[in-house]
């Protein structure tokens, strides 16, 4: 499985405009937001828009140049392809919370502002969120043909988004759920897991009978 | 070893192969105990099938031309060549015989025979 | 090497192939012919499980193709007719992701065929023309040591001088008697000379799974009068073509035709192409 993560980190980073996209994405989104983290829902959702373009792009190369033959025909199994992205979305979260706390870290270097770096209210609520992201839109790319599956994956991201830029007091609610809050978010994270769980059995189960 | 395969031969493959080899052998172009290709580097050197060389080679085995050592390689057999040798050479005198006492017998002298046998010599 | 038993598949469409078997032991070449369209690309499609089979058994090395997918994958070269990579990476980045995969890789004997190939690793893959597509596929499936080499339509779309050069790399591989090759192509010329096996598949079922020499000696080309055309000459051919002039047939059984003069009948050896053309006919 190492393979299939080592191919999906090559695949985000090789080439000109990956390179770029990856230094810029974070602070220009950290700039349209115009820096104000006070209501830390911003910085939420930029950690969520990071990993989940991340895995998205790893799926767009596979569609766009129809490797999926190719990639099965080597020394791994269907299952483990389907695994090794599941991993790999989780490591691109991983990924993308430390390296927006960088970023932030800079800013407090180089700026007067003064940002918390390791909020675990941020975390653990951007962490659910992207466990549920994650186990609704990948079973639809083993679903749906590829171009449909892209336009969804797009469609939700731009959905959550505009969820971001519900005013304060809506967002807080959602939080306050018990799915976010009840044992400190420790709840969230296990519900979150489990849907991952069912979300790669699906995968495997709808991988398996494309063609 | 010089082996020509020609496809639009009446000839299968390896009866040819097997033929060329032989005559190679009691002509004495291939010394006893030197070592042939293998059937693999034989099949790709005339690009034919390795199925093809086995057989000529296993025929050429059977009939003693040759021997296969394991490990080592095939090579032209040591005593049987002399054995074939002699064969024909009984056979050829044998013939020769038969010449000598039907011309004989036709009234044919020396000269006759030698004149028929140049002409019947050059044809080939 | 490579046992296939009763293999069966049906798509949704209505194609199905019925009842595939045939075997390949090591050290030899299988050429797989069939007319476009016959179940040659699904037949290895499923031995290389990129489709699920409906029944039957299909054995490599020994080992059950499902059970054990990822060792014999190892050990599997696989040329697929439309590689796809990723074209916008080189062929140098390619390799990178495709060598983790392998446990035998060696990349001097990878690096020896990026030079014999002539292609330059840092040129990216949507560069590349087809044959050198086809050759970077090659290099990439013989840098593992792998033991089955299995190519499908390796040949077609290139000259015939590039042919050359693919077939003069299969004669160097199976060189070791631990390799096999079963290739797949529907240019029978190449067959004639490298293969040891030819199994031809037409519409779905197997027609015969044989040694090439045994292919060459069982069929046969009959050329005559159509006066010759006698009923019971009819009945025992395969396939015939007739003109007002002339008729052509294949025979798969020479014993038959024996009672015929010899002077008003020519006999020729059928080429692959031959025996594919008339025996289409007879479906």
């Amino acid at each position: 499985m190492l393979s299939l993560i080592r191919k999906d980190i090559k695949l985000v980073t090789f080439g000109t405009y990956n390179k770029i996209f990856l230094v810029v994405f974070v602070p220009v989104l950290m700039a349209m937001s115009g820096f104000d983290f006070t209501v830390k829902y911003m910085y939420m959702a930029i950690v969520l828009s990071f990993a989940y373009m991340l895995v998205l792009t790893s799926f767009s190369y596979d569609v766009q140049f129809k490797t999926n033959l190719y990639v099965q025909s080597l020394p791994t199994t269907k299952s483990e392809i389907v695994r090794g992205k599941y991993v790999f979305s989780l490591l691109a979260f991983l990924f993308s919370m430390i390296y927006s706390s960088l970023y932030l870290g800079l800013l407090n270097i180089f700026t007067s502002l003064n940002f918390d770096l390791f909020d675990i209210y941020t975390m653990k609520n951007s962490f659910i969120l992207f466990l549920i992201l994650i186990s609704f839109v990948v079973p639809l790319n083993y679903k749906l043909p590829p171009k449909i599956a892209s336009f969804f994956g797009v469609f939700t991201y731009v959905f959550l988004i505009n969820t971001f830029a519900m005013s304060t007091t809506d967002i807080e609610e959602v939080f306050n759920h018990w799915l976010f809050s009840l044992y400190g978010g420790l709840f969230g994270i296990l519900i979150g897991l489990g849907l991952i769980i069912l979300s790669t059995k699906l995968s495997i189960y709808l991988y398996g009978k494309r063609a | 070893m010089r082996i020509l395969i020609s496809n639009s031969s009446e000839d299968p493959i390896y009866t040819q192969i097997y033929n060329q080899v032989k005559t190679s052998i009691l002509k004495g172009d291939l010394d006893q105990g030197e070592a042939l290709p293998s059937i693999r580097a034989l099949a790709k050197d005339l690009h034919i099938s390795v199925i093809t060389t086995k057989r000529a080679y296993d025929e050429l085995e059977k009939d003693g031309f040759l021997e296969t050592i394991q490990g080592k390689g095939t090579f032209v057999a040591i005593q049987n060549i002399e054995l074939v040798k002699e064969q024909k050479l009984k056979m050829i005198e044998d013939l020769l015989n038969l010449v000598v006492m039907e011309s004989k017998s036709l009234g044919l002298d020396y000269k006759e025979i030698i004149e028929m046998l140049t002409i019947l010599y050059r044809e080939d | 090497m490579l046992e296939i038993k009763n293999l069966s598949k049906k798509y949704k469409e209505g194609f199905e192939i019925k009842d595939i078997s045939f075997k390949l032991d090591k050290g030899y070449i299988m050429g797989f012919i069939g007319p476009n369209g016959s179940g040659k690309t699904t037949t290895i499609k499923l031995i290389m499980n990129l489709l699920k089979k409906d029944s039957g058994s299909i054995k490599v090395f020994g080992l059950d193709h499902i059970q054990h997918e990822k060792e014999i994958k190892d050990r599997i070269g696989f040329v697929y007719d439309e590689s796809h990579f990723y074209e916008d990476m080189t062929m140098r980045q390619m390799r990178s992701i495709v060598e983790p995969f392998y446990s035998k890789w060696d990349s001097e004997i990878f690096n020896d065929y990026m030079k014999k190939f002539d292609l330059n690793p840092d040129l990216k893959i949507k560069k590349l023309s087809k044959g050198m597509k086809m050759k970077y596929s090659l290099a990439l499936a013989l840098s593992h040591n792998a033991e089955l080499i299995i190519m499908d339509e390796p040949t077609s779309g290139l000259d015939p001088i590039f042919r050359r050069e693919i077939l003069d790399i299969l004669y160097s591989i199976i060189q070791d008697e631990n390799v096999s090759i079963f290739f797949s192509t529907h240019i029978t010329t190449d067959l004639e000379k490298i293969a040891d096996y030819i199994t031809y598949i037409n519409d779905g079922s197997l027609v015969f799974s044989l040694s090439k020499d045994e292919v060459m000696e069982k069929y046969h080309i009959i050329k005559g009068d159509p006066d010759v055309l006698s009923q019971n000459l009819r009945n025992n051919l395969l396939g015939i073509r007739e003109t007002k002039i002339a008729f052509e047939g294949l025979i798969d059984d020479i014993n038959s035709i024996k009672e015929l003069p010899k002077e008003s009948i020519i006999i020729e050896k059928a080429s692959l192409e031959d025996i594919m053309y008339y025996t289409k006919k007879v479906n």
